[in-house]
Parts: structure tokens; C-alpha cells; sequence
């Protein structure tokens, strides 16, 4: 759904709060649950989607009848992008973080799957199930948490950040493949917040030629 | 890579591809071919740019699977001997397709690679190998499906390096409205009408002799062009 692509409100900048409604025999619609604001969704065969603001949000200078490429929107969504950690509520409870230690995505409801290290391309039987549970992104670490496991993969042994399809999450951890499912998450979302946050700590490093790389999907 | 199997998606898949296996039976391709240019109003430009014989790459951009599978029965209808080079997950769904489309039998002409890089290396091996024996390779260099319907920067390392390493002519081919009719973000979805456009363009010729060593530079310099015939071919 476009809120897969649209993660954030282009016009709030608030995270996870666009929702898609497809209504039987009525035309496609797109509505921010923070700022109220609305845009109708055309879609014009061999050329893409078109979102039209037809009601205005709290917030946000666009006027309504605004009407461009979902390709823009989505151009216009990254510009207002900025890495805000999440408060410590009840989400981060149970996951104790290190001093000054910051959460920047706290997943809801996933499947973490794992594939044997170094097994070939296309080896169905060397995937396994690891658990049922959450996945957090700090800037130190990826770290799944689920009843009977606690993972942590630091940013450092990352290699790799990928969307595959709209399907899940692929975590290139040394050689290890892992695969994320989600229940309900943006997969772009992750792989922006994973090339920020890295792109983040190069500069901070002063490492912006050298060092670890790593690899995301585009976004 | 990756087992489909119990993934939650696959199901939609495996409802859809009823619908392709019957169209096979009744025709195969060309019953394909023609429901296209029922259905999406298929147009074809430029397939003769497509070398009947010789080693060549066929560089594509990655819309949708409609699309794609669309696109790789058009070069298969040049090339039969055609390969396509994907990563696990996606092959595993675009060889499903094509299977039901009657393109082929299992998945022998399908090059695996894969996001670890010191995997990624034997895929790339035999595919050039192909090139050198003469055959042909349909890779997508963007490396995975456009989100926002754009062609996608920077391109990966792949095809370019592939040319390079093989002397061989990159056919860059791209097709146009595959985004609408079944968009990334809502592959669970495919919409029976639109327009599809599929245009050839002109070989492009990255050095008269494969290349002893690829460094950065060339796969840079290689990957602007290559970016820039697809780009112009979309804009055509």
C-alpha cells in the first residue's frame, strides 16, 4: 500500500500515521491520521499514480487541489527527514540500552528468519525459523528481541540493508543472512533510518571515503 | 536464499498463477503475447536491436513482475538460449511466473547471486562465462524493483562489470506502465488494465575486448552510460 512508500506525512513529518482506504466504487484515498490532511489517488494507466490534497492538515503550507507524481510526494517525504529517537515508553521497556545509547525504530509484531552462513543462493532447506518478536534499530546496533532470544547485530558487522520486494527485510550480518517479516511496517522506512544512521556516524567518524560500507537497498 | 514457502505473500502468488497456467495451456507465449496486447494494449519497438547470435546482455529496468516477465518472453522470442540473472528471493517469485507462462521448464536458465558479496561472485563468474560461450544474459541493473516508479541511481555493480569483463554489447531494454499495473508496494495486486510499452534500444559497446581488470572507476564510468541509454529510452 502507498503508505509502504509514503512512511512518513509529507506535510506533518510525523512517522507511520498515512493510511490507504481502496473504497468499493469510490476513488482511492490516502489520510494522514495526525494532521487530518487527505489526498485522493488517480491512477492514469502507463504513466503511474497521481495524490490530489483535497482537505488540508493541521499543518503544512501546500494548498488543497495540489495534485502530483506519487514519485514527487515521495521526493518531497524524504526532504523532511530527519532521525528522531523514539521516547523511552512502554515499547522499550524490556530492552535495556547502554548509556547514551538512543532507539530509533522499535518494529511492532515480526518474524526473524535465518539462513545457514555461506549456504548457496537458492538452498530452500537452509532457512530456519528463529522466533516471533520485535525488532529495534539504535545507534549502536540492530537487536531482536523476541521470548527466547536476544540478538544483537552492531552497525558495525552490518554489510547490508535491503528491501526485498514488499516482502521483508534482508540483514546482511557478516555473511549471515537474516530475514525480517513484518506485521505492519514500512521496509523503506528501515532502510532510510540504516543509511542515515550510517551516513550519520561516517561524517561523525570523519570516515566519509573509508571504512565499513554499508549497502541498503535505493530509497 | 530464501524459503517462500509459509512466507504469507507466496500465497497470493500461488492464487494467481492458476490464471497463467491456464493461459499456457491454451497457447502458451503467444496466447500470452496476445491477452497483453488484449489487456495492457502491449506495444514492441526496437526488438530487432536484440542480436539474434553472440554474446550479449540485455540490461532492463525492474517495474513489476507483469512487466518483466513480459518483457523477457519479448527477448525470448529473439534469444531462446536466454538467461536470466536475479537473486534468490526474486527469482525464486519471477521463475514461478515464468514457469506458468510456459517460458521454461525449472529453473536451468536462471543465474542465482545474491546480496553477500563474496556470494555474489559465483553467479557473476558463470554469467560471464555464458557471455563468452556466445549465449545471452538478461540482467536488471538497478538490482531490485523500482519504489517510486523511477529509474533508479546508482545502478549496481553487475551488468557493468559483466560487460567489461566480457566485451560484450549491452542491449539496454526498458518498458514503460508496468508501475502502475502492479506497483512494489502492493505486489498482492495486479490490475488487468493499462498500457505497456516495450522499447530496444541500440547496442551499446563498453570496449571492443573484455577488460583484465575492472576497477571503480570503469564500473562508474560504464554504469552513466548504461544509465543514461535507459533513461533515454524511457524518455523517447
Amino acid at each position: 500500500m502507498i503508505p509502504d512508500l509514503l512512511w512518513r506525512c509529507p506535510l506533518c513529518q510525523v512517522n507511520d500515521v498515512l493510511t490507504h482506504r481502496q473504497p468499493w466504487l469510490r476513488p482511492e484515498v490516502v489520510d494522514c491520521t495526525a494532521c487530518g490532511a487527505r489526498w485522493r489517488v488517480r491512477r492514469v494507466a502507463g504513466k503511474g499514480f497521481y495524490l490530489k490534497l483535497v482537505r488540508r492538515g493541521a499543518r503544512g503550507s501546500l494548498s488543497v487541489g495540489d495534485e502530483r507524481n506519487l514519485a514527487d510526494w515521495y521526493a518531497l517525504m524524504k526532504k523532511t527527514l530527519r532521525l528522531e529517537t523514539l521516547p523511552k515508553d512502554d515499547r522499550l521497556l524490556d530492552f535495556p540500552l547502554s548509556e547514551q545509547e538512543s532507539v530509533y525504530l522499535a518494529s511492532g509484531a515480526a518474524e526473524l528468519w535465518a539462513a545457514r552462513p555461506n549456504s548457496p543462493p537458492g538452498g530452500e532447506a537452509d532457512t530456519r525459523r528463529v522466533g516471533r518478536g520485535q525488532l529495534f534499530l539504535t545507534d549502536q546496533r540492530f537487536a531482536w528481541r523476541d521470548d527466547q532470544q536476544q540478538l544483537d547485530f552492531p552497525l558495525c558487522q552490518v554489510n547490508g540493508v535491503y528491501a526485498v520486494v514488499n516482502f521483508c527485510l534482508a540483514l546482511v550480518v557478516g555473511q549471515q543472512l537474516y530475514q525480517v517479516l513484518f506485521d505492519h511496517e514500512s521496509l523503506l522506512k528501515w532502510v532510510t533510518y540504516a543509511a542515515s544512521l550510517d551516513a550519520q556516524m561516517r561524517t561523525a567518524q570523519g570516515k566519509a571515503d573509508g571504512g565499513h560500507t554499508l549497502r541498503t537497498s535505493h530509497y | 536464499m530464501i524459503m517462500l514457502e509459509g512466507f504469507k505473500q507466496r500465497i497470493h502468488y500461488a492464487r494467481k498463477l492458476w490464471l497463467l497456467q491456464l493461459a499456457r495451456r491454451l497457447g502458451g507465449p503467444r496466447f500470452v503475447l496476445a491477452l497483453a496486447r488484449l489487456f495492457y494494449r502491449l506495444r514492441i519497438d526496437g526488438e530487432a536491436n536484440i542480436p539474434a547470435q553472440g554474446g550479449c546482455l540485455v540490461a532492463f529496468n525492474h517495474v513489476s513482475t507483469i512487466a518483466d516477465a513480459l518483457l523477457f518472453l519479448v527477448v525470448q522470442r529473439r534469444r531462446p538460449d536466454a538467461n536470466l540473472f536475479v537473486q534468490g528471493l526474486t527469482g525464486e517469485v519471477i521463475a514461478g511466473l515464468l514457469e506458468a507462462l510456459g517460458l521454461w521448464q525449472g529453473q536451468e536458465r536462471m543465474l542465482l547471486t545474491d546480496n553477500r558479496r563474496t556470494l555474489a561472485a559465483a553467479g557473476l563468474l558463470h554469467a560471464r562465462q555464458v557471455l563468452l560461450d556466445g549465449g545471452c544474459v538478461v540482467i536488471a541493473p538497478e538490482g531490485e524493483f523500482t519504489w517510486d516508479g523511477r529509474l533508479q541511481s546508482p545502478l549496481a555493480a553487475g551488468a557493468a562489470w559483466l560487460a567489461l569483463r566480457s566485451g560484450s554489447p549491452i542491449i539496454p531494454v526498458v518498458s514503460q506502465g508496468g508501475y502502475d499495473i502492479q506497483p512494489v508496494w502492493q505486489m498482492e495486486k495486479t490490475r488487468l488494465t493499462g498500457q505497456i510499452h516495450i522499447r530496444a534500444g541500440q547496442p551499446l559497446v563498453l570496449g571492443a575486448q573484455s577488460l583484465e581488470r575492472v576497477t571503480d572507476a570503469h564500473i562508474q564510468a560504464a554504469n552513466q552510460r548504461l544509465w543514461q541509454a535507459l533513461a533515454a529510452l524511457l524518455e523517447s
